[in-house]
């Protein structure tokens, strides 16, 4: 046992480092020095994948199951191999419309819609919050160990608040200081960098002290577990089947990329996309580090005759009573550091997709709350307080229930479910608001069914029944052997069943109610952007002047006085105008007006989201009827002087929307002849150079030897 | 005639891999290299060898990213945009 003083003290220490490197770091920042665009801290923040399940979880993982932890690792890479395209693209999404959230990202492909918004927050809530809780409990039960010697035990609830004070403190003032969230986050990002290092120094200290100073190698381990072989019998009898492995490699390739931390993390924290291309192979030699002395550890505790039941704490047991104190508290520091990096990233994503998509559209519902708009940033601060706390009453009333043992895989299948939706709504130009509603739906229903319910059961808090004879007896309707499949383990069950139904939701839904002109609309620009191409040609049109742009600053303003106060919402209007070059007109033509528009939801998005930005300019007036008959009597103009039907228009623009790619990748090809010519050009004139230096080095030396002569001639002319 | 069906099975054959990504199907060779340690009988199977096994398949995939993105940066670098 260690002295709980001491515990409390270096996590202090600890904690106060981090606000040190994280204000440090703000600070330069705010300076203009970017120490964030740098793809080993990239790496290093990525690796907030690797939370207390992977630093306490894989060794009691390894102890019951043997390999089936490494697949939550090969999925990653494997997503890195066939599919890091898709993040480029998304990348590029962010870009271009200031995405600050994986639910703004869906949400725009389906025609900025509010609905899908809210549903994949929704979905992200409910799967994230009680992996939060599991955070925690990692934290409490280890510090209860450290203290007590008690495997089951946990921290004091007053302590307990105190770190989630602190926790919530970080969050608050490195994570939400201001309402925009397009801007990154340095001192976070810098303060995870640390946390990482800490993390994977300590397991790979430890990993090392067991296996080459405790023992003699890992022959030696495998040799002493081999002779014993109780340990060995226990793991082919728990041997994992093929159908979990695979279900942990697919849960884990779409975690990497939709779990609102890692999102934030890849996408909106991301400085450069070159940094993608060197995670994509340094992130897996980090993971590969992290898990080197996961399986000899675990025999270790086995050799050790450590009891099963504490499993989670083998790595700390270790520590303890093999190292002494101090590698304990580096173990225990280590996995704070793991914990304190997923919190911190999964609450500022929970929290900006919460107030973004449920709380905003409430607000904008109920007129009564309507003033609560102005107080958008308290409003998050406050999110960020009750998620926290929510996370932390979970952990207290069902901390050691089956439930909260494998959230992490639950939680994995949660996210899951965004999967047909977005790879749908990158592939599939018909893909529909409707059918992504639709399938992510019956994908989350048929998730709670199967994953949810279960673990509700075995927590006790449900009758056993359900899943010995199915609901209301019907024994094909059992979750975890729905139709009667017993071939297959529980969890492949839930991604065949859940992805099954919310692939096929989502491509009938999308065939029975196709896209409406937003969506259409939508889907045409994001492909564009996806694949770089340059904006439809549309021909020049005669049209008058005269919408007035004071009287559209004015209403610009007050749309944006609505979430901000009256200067910084006059700033931005202000703004808005520089961005779209009017702000030294008078009057303006209508196409300027849909410039204005565009340039105006794209600064709202950063503050309020897009889907949010886009309903509040709807409704704000920037449009009157007249410039909407304005604007329609353009377009008619434009396919009258074409001389087209509206099918025979459209087809135009794809037709010179093809015919400029062609240029573009024509002139592409010619410039780099150019550049190849050039080259070529240059080592021929640096060539040319070297001759014509020996030429005339020659000439100066032969003029030198002529003077020579010369002066002998006059010498022997004298003599 | 019976050319003309073969001719048109293999064009319907092609047209078929041709619109499904080449990389799904690298993808599930992938998922079948991984299957390696599922496929040794279970009374031939020693303790170490999965993690040999996984590790040594682990390397390769990190070599293969690597690979690739050095070979992503000699073309970016023919690149006249760069």
């Amino acid at each position: 046992m260690i002295d709980s003083s001491i515990i409390i003290i270096v996590t202090a220490l600890y904690l106060l480092v981090l606000f040190a490197v994280a204000f440090f770091f703000e600070r330069k920042h705010a300076q203009g020095k970017n120490y964030t665009d740098n793809a080993f801290i990239y790496v290093l923040a990525l690796a907030i994948y690797c939370t207390t399940w992977t630093y306490y979880g894989n060794v009691g993982l390894a102890t019951s199951n043997g390999y089936l932890f490494l697949g939550v690792y090969l999925g990653p890479t494997l997503f890195f191999i066939f599919w890091a395209h898709i993040i480029k693209r998304i990348l590029r999404l962010k870009r271009e419309y200031n995405i600050t959230s994986l639910a703004e990202l869906i949400s725009i492909r389906y025609g900025k819609s509010a609905g899908v918004a809210a549903l994949v927050t929704i979905i992200a809530v409910i799967g994230i919050v009680p992996y939060l809780a599991l955070q925690i409990k990692a934290i409490s039960s280890s510090f209860a160990y450290l203290t007590t010697g008690s495997g089951v035990g946990r921290v004091d609830t007053s302590l307990g608040i105190i770190l989630l004070s602190v926790i919530i403190l970080f969050t608050i003032v490195f994570g939400f200081r201001k309402l925009d969230q397009t801007e990154r986050h340095p001192g976070v990002i810098m303060a995870i960098a640390v946390q990482s290092v800490v993390k994977l120094l300590a397991f790979l200290v430890v990993g090392a002290f067991i296996v080459y100073f405790v023992y003699d190698g890992f022959g030696d381990i495998f040799s002493r577990v081999s002779q014993s072989g109780s340990f060995f019998s226990q793991q082919k009898a728990n041997a994992p089947s093929y159908s979990l492995f695979l279900a942990h490699i697919l849960l884990s390739m779409s975690a990497i990329i939709f779990l609102p931390r890692q999102f934030q993390v890849t996408v909106i924290e991301n400085v450069r996309e070159k940094h993608l291309d060197i995670a994509s192979w340094l992130l897996p030699i980090y993971f590969a580090l992290i898990l080197l002395f996961v399986f000899p550890l675990a025999m270790a505790a086995m050799l050790q005759g450590y009891d099963i039941k504490a499993a989670d704490l083998f790595m700390l047991m270790l520590a303890n009573e093999e190292g002494g104190q101090w590698l304990a508290i580096l173990v225990f520091i280590g996995g704070v550091s793991a914990a304190l990096g997923m919190i911190t990233f999964e609450t500022i994503a929970l929290t900006t997709m919460t107030s973004n998509h449920l709380l905003l559209p409430f607000l904008e519902r109920v007129k009564i709350f309507g003033f609560l708009r102005q107080h958008l940033l308290s409003l998050r601060w406050m999110i960020v307080t009750i998620i926290l706390f929510v996370a932390f009453i979970f952990e207290r009333a069902i901390g050691s229930s089956y439930l909260l043992v494998k959230i992490g895989m639950i939680s994995f299948a949660a996210v899951f479910q965004f999967v047909p939706s977005v790879i749908g709504g990158i592939y599939w130009k018909k893909g529909s608001r409707a059918g992504a509603l639709l399938g992510m739906t019956g994908g989350f229903l048929v998730w709670l069914y199967m994953s949810v319910l279960p673990a509700f059961v075995k927590s006790g808090w449900l009758s056993g029944t359900i899943l010995t004879d199915g609901p209301f007896g019907v024994r094909f309707l059992r979750p975890e052997h729905l139709f009667n499949i017993t071939a297959l383990d529980p969890l492949a069950m839930v991604v065949l069943f859940s992805f099954g139904v919310n692939a096929s939701l989502y491509v009938i839904g999308s065939l029975l109610f196709p896209q409406n002109k937003n969506e259409d609309d939508a889907t045409e620009e994001l492909v564009r952007i996806m694949e770089k191409r340059q904006a439809a040609y549309v021909p020049a049109i005669s049209q008058e002047a005269n919408i007035g742009v004071a009287e559209k600053k004015e209403i610009l303003t007050n749309i944006f006085g609505r979430y901000l106060d009256r200067d910084e919402a006059k700033r931005l209007s202000q703004s808005c105008f520089e961005k779209s070059g009017l702000e030294e007109k008078e009057i303006m033509f209508v196409h300027e007006l849909v410039t204005l528009r565009g340039t105006a939801e794209k600064i709202l998005a950063t503050y309020i989201g897009t889907p949010a930005a886009n309903e509040a300019l709807k409704t704000g007036g920037l449009f009157t009827e007249e410039d909407t008959k304005n604007l329609s009597s353009v377009y008619v103009q434009m396919a009258e002087r074409l001389k087209l039907t509206p099918e025979e228009f459209s087809q135009k623009i794809d037709y010179y929307t093809e015919k400029e790619k062609l240029f573009s990748e024509q002139k592409e090809e010619l410039e780099k002849k150019v550049r190849e010519r050039t080259k070529k050009m240059e080592e021929a004139n640096i060539e040319l150079k070297k001759i014509n230096d020996v030429a005339i080095g020659r000439e100066l030396k032969m003029i030198e030897l002529k003077k020579k002569i010369h002066e002998l001639e006059e010498k022997t002319s004298l003599s | 005639m019976n050319k003309e069906i073969l001719s048109r099975f293999c064009g319907r054959i092609k047209n078929l891999f041709s619109a499904l990504e080449f990389r799904l199907f690298i993808f599930f060779l992938a998922l079948l290299v991984l299957s390696g340690p599922f496929m040794v009988p279970s009374a031939e199977r020693t303790l170490h060898f999965p993690f040999v096994y996984y590790f040594s398949v682990w390397c390769v995939l990190i070599g293969i990213i690597f690979g690739i993105n050095i070979c992503k940066e000699e073309s970016d670098d023919d690149d006249p945009k760069k």
